[in-house]
C-alpha cells in the first residue's frame, strides 16, 4: 500500500520538482551570462544605423526639442561631426523612414532608409538592397537643402509614390536640421482636419450649413450666408469608387475653395486630387471658362479629371441657380 | 546497434524529415534561404543532443505517467538556453529565424527521438542518436534552403551564383508554395529512390505516424 | 446468329465526337484571339503564342515518352492548354520567351500530366501556369504595352493617347466624357494594354459563337458568369450611387480577363460540374468571387484566382448537384416511407 502511494502520488511530483528546480537553475545560469551580451547587441544594432550615416561620429546625445512635423529622433554627435535626424512621410503602404546624416554645415552625408510596408519589388527596393534602392540612397549624398524629385533627384522607376514619401522623409530631416542647428524657424505642417462629406461643407462655408434645395444633377446644396455650397459627385480612377466634390462659392460666384474625396482612389497617386497644390487652382475661378486653365496632376490623370468635370458641373449649376 | 550505425541512421536510413516525416513545420518555414535552414539545423541538432543525453540520464527516475511533462520541461529548457546563446552571439539568425526558434520545443523530431530512443537506451547512445538525428535534419533543411535559395533569388549562402544574377528569378520558390512545392519534389525523389533499391518505407500521416502517438491518445480527438 | 445479340456494357448510343475533335474546335476557337492579338500588339503576339503552344506539345511528349506511357499529343489538348497559357501573357514576354517555357512545363507536366493526364487534373492547367508565373515572375509578367494601333484610335477622337488610359475615360477638350460618341466597334476591340487575349472582345466572342455552334461547350457557365458578375457589380455600383451605372458595369464587363476567362478557362470538360444545376452555381460562384477579389481585394487580377478557387469546389458542386438517376428515389424519402 504505502510503496504504492509514493510510486502513484508522490514519486512523480518530487521528480517533475527536481526538474523544475534543475532547469531553473540552468536557465538563470544561461541568462547571466548572455544577458549583458544581449543588451550590448540591441544598443550597438540602434546606434548601427545612425552611425551608418554619419560614421565619423562616435556617440550621440539626442535633442528632445523641436517642432518640425514628420521627424521622430534628433541626435547631435558629441564630437561635433554633425547631426542624425530620423524622419518618416507616408508612403503607399504606411511609413516610409528614413535616417538622415548631416555634416556640420548641413550637407548630407549619407542617408539610409528603414524597414517599410511598401510594394515589393518596388517600394521596397528603398530597403532591401537592392540595386536601384542603393543608387537612389546615393543621390543624396552631398546634397544640402530640400530636395525634388526631377529636378534635384530622381524617382525609382516605378516607385513614385514611395520616393516622393522618401523624399518628403528627407525634407523634413532638412527642414529639422534647419531649426535645430541653425535656429531657423521650425516648419510646422497644419493638421489638415479629416473631413467626410458631412464636415467638409461646414469646413468650407466657414459655419453651419443649411441644406438646401439640390438642384438637378447634383449630390447636395447648402448654404451659409453668403457661401453656397455645391456637391457633385464624379468617376475618378477607372477602377476606383465615385468621388464626390463640393465646390464652396463666395457672395460673388468665385470659388472659395474645394474638397474632393478620394478615398477611392489610389492612395499617394489619385488622392492628390485632394491636396492643396492641386485644389489651390481653382480659387477665384468663377466661370468654366476659368477652368481650362486648371492642369491635371500628371500620373494622377484621371481623379484629377474627375474633380474637374464635379467642379464643372457645380459651377453650371450655380449659374443656373442665380441666372 | 553498433555505435556508428547509431549515428549515421539518422542521415539517410531514417532521415527525419524525408523518411520519417517528422520536424516538417520548420523545413518549410526557415528554408527560404539556406543559411537560416543551417543555422536552424544547428540549433536544434544541439537542443536534440542535450535533451536526449538529459531524458536518457533520467529514464529510470521519471516515471511513466509524467513522462511528457518531464521530457517538455528538459526540452524546453534547452531550447531557452540556445534561443539566449543566439540572441547573443548570432543576432542576425535569431532575426532570421524568429518565431521558429523558441518552436524548436514542439519539433516532433526532439520530442519523437526522446520517446522513442533516449527512454529506452544508454547516455551515449543517445547522444549519438541525437547527433545524427541532428546531422540529418541539418542536411535536409540546408538542401531545400539551398534549392529554394537558388532558383527563387539566384544566391547561395548570400553569395550571388554566377550566371544566375541577370535573369528574372523564379520568385515563386521563396513562397511557401514553393516550399511545399520543393518539399513534395525532394519526398518524390527519396521514394523514387527507395523503390529503386528495394527500400520503400510505409509513411503514415496523422496519429499513427507520430512517435508520441502512445501518450497522447485521445488528447487529439 | 451470334452477332445480332450484342452483350456488352453501356453505352449503345455513340457519337462521333472524340477528344481530338473536341480541342480541334476550340482551336479554331481561340484563332480569333490569335489574329487580333497579332493585330494589336504586333508579331512578338505570335511568337508568345507559338513558343508557349510548341512547348507545350514538347513537354507532353517528353513525358509520355519517358514515362513509357502511350503519347497523348494527338488529342491535341495540349495545344489547347499552349494556346491559352500564350494569351495569358503580355507581349512583352517576346523578349522573356524562356519563361514562357516554364509556363509550358508547370502547366502540362506538373498540373496535368503529374495528376494522370486529361482528364485527372483538377484544376485547368493553363490557369495554375499562369498564377505562378504571375507570382513567380511578378514583374516580367505585368510589363504592359501600350500597343500603338491605340494612338490611331485616339488621334482619331481628337485626344491626347497619354491622357486616357482606356476608353470610359475618355474626355474632349471641355471634359464630357466621350464614351457615348465612342464607336462601339471600337469598345468592343478595346485596343488597350493587357494580355494577349483579353483585349479584343469581339475575337472572344467570334470564338464563343463558333463554339455554341458546335455543341461544344454550353453557354451556360460563360453567361451564368458574366450575367451574375454584372449583376453584382450593377448593385454595387446602385448602392454607390455611381453614375452612367450602365456604361461602367459595361465596361468592367470588357475589361480583364473576364470574357476571356469566362469562354476559354471556366468551360474547361474535366474542371467544370456535369450538370446543367451544378454549371450554374458555378457560374454564379465565379461571378461572386472575381467580384469580390476585383472590388474589394487588392489583387489586379481577380478572375484567374477566382477559376481556381471554384475548380476546388466543383467535387462538392458535382455531389450536391448530381443527377438522379432513372427510378431511384432520394434516400430520405425511402426511410421515411420505410
Amino acid at each position: 500500500m504505502k510503496g504504492k502511494t509514493w510510486n502513484d502520488l508522490v514519486k512523480p511530483i518530487v521528480v517533475l520538482v527536481v526538474i523544475c528546480i534543475l532547469s531553473s537553475a540552468a536557465l538563470a545560469g544561461a541568462n547571466y551570462v548572455t544577458a549583458p551580451i544581449i543588451a550590448q547587441q540591441q544598443a550597438a544594432a540602434a546606434n548601427a544605423a545612425f552611425l551608418a550615416v554619419l560614421p565619423e561620429a562616435d556617440n550621440f546625445d539626442e535633442i528632445t526639442e523641436f517642432e518640425t512635423t514628420g521627424v521622430s529622433k534628433v541626435l547631435k554627435a558629441q564630437n561635433g561631426a554633425g547631426w542624425v535626424i530620423q524622419a518618416s512621410a507616408k508612403g503607399f503602404g504606411g511609413d516610409v523612414p528614413a535616417v538622415v546624416g548631416f555634416d556640420a554645415e548641413g550637407s548630407i552625408v549619407k542617408v539610409q532608409f528603414m524597414e517599410n510596408s511598401e510594394t515589393a519589388g518596388f517600394g521596397q527596393k528603398l530597403v532591401d538592397g537592392s540595386e536601384d534602392g542603393m543608387k537612389f540612397a546615393a543621390q543624396f549624398e552631398g546634397k544640402s537643402g530640400a530636395q525634388k524629385i526631377g529636378d534635384t533627384v530622381d524617382a525609382i522607376t516605378g516607385a513614385t509614390v514611395s520616393s516622393k514619401a522618401a523624399v518628403a522623409a528627407i525634407n523634413s530631416a532638412v527642414n529639422c536640421f534647419a531649426e535645430v542647428a541653425l535656429g531657423q524657424a521650425a516648419v510646422v505642417e497644419e493638421e489638415v482636419p479629416e473631413l467626410t462629406a458631412d464636415t467638409a461643407a461646414e469646413y468650407l462655408a466657414g459655419g453651419p450649413v443649411e441644406p438646401m434645395d439640390t438642384p438637378e444633377g447634383l449630390k447636395g446644396a447648402y448654404k451659409n450666408g453668403d457661401v453656397t455650397v455645391l456637391a457633385a459627385e464624379e468617376m475618378g480612377w477607372e477602377y476606383g469608387t465615385p468621388m464626390t466634390v463640393m465646390v464652396a462659392f463666395d457672395g460673388t460666384g468665385a470659388i472659395k475653395g474645394i474638397w474632393a474625396d478620394v478615398s477611392g482612389q489610389t492612395p499617394g497617386i489619385g488622392d492628390q486630387a485632394n491636396g492643396s497644390e492641386y485644389l489651390g487652382q481653382y480659387t477665384g475661378i468663377a466661370d468654366e471658362a476659368g477652368l481650362d486653365g486648371v492642369d491635371t496632376i500628371a500620373g494622377a490623370t484621371q481623379s484629377t479629371i474627375g474633380v474637374k468635370k464635379a467642379v464643372r458641373k457645380c459651377i453650371q449649376a450655380f449659374a443656373a441657380m442665380n441666372a | 546497434m553498433k555505435k556508428m550505425q547509431i549515428l549515421t541512421n539518422g542521415l539517410v536510413k531514417e532521415n527525419p524529415v524525408l523518411r520519417l516525416v517528422l520536424g516538417t513545420c520548420p523545413t518549410l518555414a526557415v528554408t527560404t534561404l539556406a543559411f537560416n535552414g543551417l543555422g536552424m539545423g544547428v540549433a536544434a541538432t544541439f537542443v536534440l543532443v542535450c535533451s536526449n543525453i538529459a531524458i536518457s540520464a533520467l529514464r529510470s527516475v521519471i516515471p511513466d505517467k509524467v513522462r511528457l511533462p518531464a521530457y517538455i520541461t528538459v526540452i524546453a529548457t534547452f531550447v531557452s538556453i540556445v534561443q539566449m546563446l543566439v540572441k547573443a552571439f548570432v543576432p542576425d539568425l535569431d532575426k532570421a529565424l524568429g518565431v521558429f526558434l523558441p518552436l524548436i520545443v514542439v519539433n516532433c523530431i526532439i520530442l519523437g527521438r526522446a520517446e522513442m530512443f533516449a527512454s529506452k537506451n544508454k547516455v551515449f547512445d543517445s547522444a549519438l542518436d541525437g547527433l545524427g538525428m541532428g546531422l540529418g535534419f541539418t542536411l535536409t533543411l540546408v538542401l531545400m534552403g539551398s534549392i529554394r535559395e537558388i532558383i527563387g533569388a539566384g544566391t547561395w549562402f548570400g553569395m550571388a551564383v554566377p550566371g544566375l544574377s541577370e535573369i528574372d528569378h523564379f520568385t515563386f520558390m521563396t513562397t511557401p508554395a514553393g516550399g511545399f512545392f520543393t518539399f513534395g519534389c525532394l519526398m518524390a525523389l527519396v521514394v523514387f529512390i527507395e523503390i529503386k533499391t528495394n527500400n520503400r518505407k510505409k509513411r503514415s500521416i496523422g496519429c499513427e505516424g507520430c512517435p508520441n502517438a502512445a501518450g497522447c491518445k485521445g488528447g487529439c480527438e | 446468329m451470334e452477332n445480332l445479340l450484342k452483350v456488352t456494357a453501356s453505352p449503345h448510343i455513340r457519337e462521333n465526337v472524340t477528344t481530338r475533335g473536341l480541342m480541334g474546335n476550340v482551336i479554331i476557337a481561340l484563332l480569333p484571339c490569335v489574329v487580333a492579338s497579332a493585330l494589336i500588339f504586333g508579331w512578338q503576339a505570335l511568337l508568345v503564342v507559338g513558343v508557349t503552344t510548341a512547348a507545350c506539345v514538347g513537354f507532353e511528349w517528353l513525358y509520355c515518352f519517358l514515362a513509357k506511357k502511350p503519347n497523348t499529343v494527338g488529342d491535341l489538348s495540349a495545344v489547347v492548354t499552349g494556346l491559352i497559357l500564350g494569351l495569358n501573357m503580355p507581349v512583352f514576354m517576346a523578349q522573356k520567351i524562356w519563361i514562357a517555357i516554364i509556363g509550358a512545363f508547370i502547366a502540362i507536366v506538373i498540373a496535368k500530366q503529374l495528376f494522370g493526364g486529361i482528364g485527372c487534373n483538377f484544376v485547368n492547367p493553363a490557369l495554375v501556369a499562369r498564377i505562378v508565373l504571375f507570382t513567380g515572375f511578378a514583374s516580367a509578367m505585368t510589363t504592359w504595352t501600350f500597343p500603338a494601333k491605340a494612338n490611331d484610335t485616339m488621334a482619331a477622337l481628337g485626344v491626347d493617347a497619354a491622357a486616357a488610359a482606356t476608353p470610359l475615360q475618355l474626355v474632349d477638350g471641355s471634359g464630357a466624357s466621350l464614351l457615348g460618341s465612342y464607336p462601339l466597334k471600337d469598345l468592343l476591340l478595346g485596343v488597350h494594354g493587357g494580355v494577349l487575349g483579353e483585349t479584343c472582345a469581339a475575337a472572344i466572342l467570334l470564338g464563343f459563337a463558333w463554339l455554341l455552334v458546335t455543341r461544344t461547350i454550353s453557354a451556360a457557365i460563360p453567361l451564368t458568369y458574366v450575367g451574375s458578375y454584372a449583376v453584382f457589380s450593377a448593385l454595387y455600383h446602385l448602392s454607390q450611387g455611381t453614375e452612367a451605372l450602365g456604361a461602367v458595369v459595361l465596361h468592367e464587363v470588357l475589361a480583364g480577363g473576364l470574357l476571356f476567362g469566362a469562354v476559354f478557362m471556366a468551360t474547361d470538360y474535366v474542371t467544370s460540374p456535369f450538370t446543367l444545376k451544378g454549371k450554374l452555381v458555378f457560374g454564379i460562384g465565379l461571378g461572386l468571387v472575381t467580384f469580390g477579389i476585383r472590388t474589394f481585394g487588392t489583387m489586379p487580377e481577380g478572375v484567374s484566382y477566382a477559376i481556381l478557387f471554384m475548380n476546388l469546389l466543383v467535387p462538392y458542386i458535382n455531389d450536391l448537384t448530381r443527377q438522379k438517376a432513372l427510378g431511384q428515389k432520394k434516400k430520405k424519402k425511402e426511410a421515411k416511407a420505410a
